[in-house]
């Protein structure tokens, strides 16, 4: 009998710690979204979205953040291209092509250890490779810093996305004559979803990334026009405007973090309903 | 087409790192029967099915001494091109794994991959479906995912799928033990339809399902070939007493 009720009172407290760490992730969600939208959505104007700076901009004055969302737009897109073009052969290669198991091993301690260093040692990094190869801050530079950072989010979740794919599936396929090229193709249809949402934490990091492009792409009032120009993007025109004693322009800066949410949800979303059509062939 | 595909497997061992899995295996497999690979679980059925289309190899740690014969020819010389040899085998496994892709595309899969039957390939994928009496059930959603289909429906589309690049040997590796009994019987009889044309090899540790099917009989003891014969004369008369007290113990 009391050992009943002192596993009930397990049972509960378990249970009970559990549901504290989802509100509190919905609290902190919750919060964040709603100290910014107090914060930012009274100056959130068409005229703010659809036009870079004007003049006296960061003292309050007239324009919008066009620049930096375009920029940043181009900044994640171009870095999540390039990063799944160099993670997908890796996590390929590991899977199809190696039985080398301490290969696989040390690929995967090298991604985790990449994964953990620190935006602005990415940033620095690439500033001080920029400088030896006598290239300046531009849209290019930022793309190939964005990508070294998502490059080991895409690579290690791939792979541990392609981890799931059962063995007997590639079987199949290879009783039928398939070679290791040709598997590519089941192997990615069957882990489609996984792997578009494998690249949406790795847009997600990379939209989010402030320090990894403050020296690398730079910063400027005007609209992207080439790669070889420096851009701006939303982290930065939050934090800059953040910066500034201005409490317009501090406005401002929320109404831009607000975008940059917007954006990042609204993409994900896309990903999804897009990964749902194509992912209804996975076999279970 | 394959009334002569015969299979020879001489000194065969594997070892997975220090594992010995099987061990100096010789046997004859006749072409057009079906032969049954049967043993206690862990034997080394399933490696030496594995051995016979070259997917053992796949295998962490595998290593492996000897010969396999597919008509005269050593699908182990240095020299075997392996993606040939098994699109002369196929396979069908233990739990059905359609390719992520509709119905249709499934069948026309190996024949894509080879450039065979261009421009009749709904011919041929008829045809197979078919032949697996799969085709009344499925011909008014060939493009649906096949990984909607039940089970036994999804096993037979994987049959009609190896099928349809004409194998020369047909190896299935306890493929109907996912199955209800319905599907199950619905796979055997079509294994006992087909072994007119093609030699196949199954593995099972169904006794009751080797003594229906089989014709010829190896059996499997710690890796080790115990006996082999025809299966009448196996299950009937075994001479070893491992596989008389094996049966026994089955049996009653």
């Amino acid at each position: 009998m009391k050992r009943r009720f002192w596993r009930n009172v397990e049972e509960k407290t378990a249970q009970g710690l559990m549901l504290f760490s989802i509100v509190t992730v919905l609290l902190i969600l919750i919060m964040i979204v709603s100290m910014t939208i107090a914060r930012g959505a009274r100056v959130l104007s068409w005229e703010m979205l659809t036009q870079p700076p004007s003049g006296g901009f960061y003292l309050g004055g007239g324009g919008g953040i066009l620049n930096a969302m375009l920029g940043s737009l181009y900044l994640t897109l171009g870095g999540l291209v390039l990063a799944t073009f160099i993670a997908l052969p890796i996590v390929l290669y590991l899977h199809l092509y190696t039985r080398n198991h301490r290969l696989r091993r040390l690929v995967r301690l090298a991604l985790d250890t990449l994964w953990g260093i620190p935006g602005i040692v990415y940033g620095a990094f690439a500033f001080i490779l920029m400088i030896a190869v006598g290239m300046r801050a531009s849209l290019l530079a930022g793309i190939i810093t964005l990508a070294l950072v998502m490059l080991p989010i895409l690579a290690r979740t791939f792979d541990e996305v392609l981890d799931l794919v059962p063995p007997d599936l590639l079987n199949a396929a290879r009783s039928l004559g398939a070679t290791r090229l040709e598997l590519i193709e089941v192997l990615v249809r069957q882990s489609l979803p996984g792997l578009v949402t494998a690249m949406l934490l790795g847009m997600g990091r990379g939209a989010g990334e402030a320090a990894a492009v403050l020296f690398t792409a730079g910063y400027t009032d005007s609209l992207p026009t080439s790669l070889a120009r420096p851009v701006a993007s939303l982290p930065l025109a939050v934090f800059f405007q953040l910066s500034t004693p201005f409490p317009e322009a501090q406005a401002r800066a929320y109404a831009a973090a607000l975008v940059l949410m917007a954006v990042v949800l609204g993409v994900s979303i896309l990903a999804r309903v897009v990964a749902a059509a194509l992912g209804r062939y996975t076999i279970r | 087409m394959a009334e002569q595909s015969t299979l020879q497997i001489t000194g065969w061992n594997v070892w997975y790192g220090g594992f010995h899995a099987l061990r100096n295996i010789t046997a004859s497999i006749p072409a057009s029967q079906i032969t049954a690979i049967v043993g206690p679980s862990g034997c080394g059925k399933s490696t030496l099915l594995r051995s016979l289309n070259r997917l053992v190899e796949l295998e962490e740690g595998a290593r492996v001494q000897g010969e396999v014969l597919l008509n005269g020819q050593n699908i182990y010389a240095p020299e075997a091109d392996v993606t040939e040899i098994r699109t002369r085998i196929g396979l069908l496994a233990q739990k059905p794994f359609p390719l992520p892709m509709s119905i249709f595309d499934n069948v026309a899969y190996g024949p894509r991959l080879h450039g065979l039957h261009r421009g009749h390939l709904a011919d041929v994928v008829e045809q197979r479906l078919r032949q697996v009496h799969l085709w009344d059930e499925v011909k008014d959603r060939l493009k649906r995912p096949a990984a909607r289909l039940s089970v036994g429906q999804q096993q037979r589309l994987c049959l009609a799928r190896a099928l349809a690049v004409d194998p020369d040997l047909l190896l299935a590796d306890e493929s109907t033990s996912a199955l209800d009994p319905h599907s199950a019987r619905a796979v055997e009889d079509l294994l006992e339809e087909l072994k007119n044309e093609y030699t196949i090899v199954i593995v099972t540790h169904n006794l009751g399902q080797a003594e229906r099917l089989a014709d010829y009989v190896l059996f499997l003891w710690l890796g080790e070939l115990i006996e082999v014969g025809p299966a009448e004369r196996v299950f009937g008369q075994p001479t070893h007493d491992l596989t008389r007290s094996y049966l026994e113990r089955r049996f009653g």
